[in-house]
């Protein structure tokens, strides 16, 4: 009988970048979306993806989230892979505030996978080390914007 | 004259019989409303009362909570702190609510998390987030202004509902124990 083999889970979690989550961009605060999309989400993602496995990404036991923070993160990560990628690769545990992963499963995906359809792309504020983009079937390492705001 | 004891026999007609078993309902009738009913009355007005004043402080604690917010009083990491804690205390009053009570709509944690997706992203909660205190602008005010009137009319319909309430039936019961029970297995 053919059974389909679950995949491993891959777990991170937001506590274990800041107990206190900023603002959206690196410009304005510490600990901000953008800042953790490059040092912490873009990586763990590949990563994942790389070893055929989910990415869970837990957002408990933090001081609270800005809608901000959590929208340039996950936000970005669909610019870069695809909705269709994370969706099939992401999980997001949220059990204090459900209402968050509620919000980036319905607005942040939506509205980011249309930015990335119309080639509108993110604003940075800092400069960043390379991250992945899937781009034709490849994840290709690189600086890709360079403009900061 | 015969000294033992007399066995006297009764004969019960049927409406004998019928006026006997009135009187046992009624007894049972008047028992159960004097004690059962009274009972489950006064406990279920005192949850429903207790509710009803935490839905009540929830209204006035959002309410000095906005006020601070229109006063510019608060900076950026106290109104994202806040938020989460009135998430959570919402959170609980509304699941305690439904689980106590037929209610099917509460609608205060819904349009909290708008307020909260709201605030939380506008420019000036951003911009201003490294400083001691963040000032909206008017427009910004306005808006929040209008979520708070969805706010209060909120609490008040569910204060109406939690009034008018009935328990949960045996089905409810049965399916919450069941569960408890399967999930502490």
């Amino acid at each position: 009988m053919y059974r389909k083999m679950a995949k491993q889970i891959y777990k991170i979690a937001v506590i274990n970048y800041s107990t206190d989550p900023g603002p959206r961009y690196s410009r304005q605060g510490d600990d901000s979306g953008e800042d953790f999309y490059h040092k912490v989400l873009n990586e763990a993602f590949y990563k994942a993806l790389n070893a055929n496995e989910m990415l869970e990404v837990s957002l408990d036991g933090t001081s609270g989230y800005a809608s901000s923070f959590l929208d340039e993160a996950f936000g970005n990560l669909v610019y870069d892979f695809t909705l269709e990628l994370v969706q099939k690769n992401l999980i997001i545990i949220s059990e204090e505030e459900p209402e968050w992963k509620d919000m980036i499963e319905k607005e942040t995906y939506v509205e980011w996978e249309q930015r990335r359809l119309n080639k509108r792309q993110p604003e940075k504020s800092a400069s960043h080390e390379a991250w992945y983009r899937y781009v034709a079937k490849d994840f290709p390492k690189k600086v890709w914007i360079t403009d900061l705001k | 004259m015969d000294n033992g004891l007399e066995i006297m026999e009764v004969y019960l007609t049927t409406s004998d019989w019928i006026a006997l078993l009135n009187l046992v309902v009624t007894s049972f009738i008047g028992i159960w409303l004097a004690i059962i009913v009274n009972r489950n009355f006064t406990i279920n007005r005192s949850i429903k009362d207790y509710y009803m004043q935490e839905v009540k402080d929830i209204r006035k604690f959002y309410a000095d909570f906005l006020r601070k917010i229109y006063m510019g009083q608060l900076s950026a990491k106290d109104i994202k702190e806040w938020l989460k804690i009135a998430s959570n205390r919402i959170d609980c009053v509304e699941y305690s609510i439904k689980d106590s009570f037929l209610i099917n709509k509460c609608d205060i944690g819904k349009i909290h998390s708008e307020i909260q997706t709201f605030i939380t992203g506008t420019d000036e909660f951003n911009e201003n987030y490294r400083s001691q205190y963040v000032v909206f602008r008017e427009n910004t005010k306005n808006q929040i202004l209008s979520f708070h009137i969805k706010l209060l009319n909120a609490c008040t319909e569910l204060v109406v509902r939690v009034n008018k309430a009935r328990k949960h039936g045996w089905r409810y019961r049965i399916c919450k124990w069941l569960k408890n029970k399967f999930n502490n297995r």
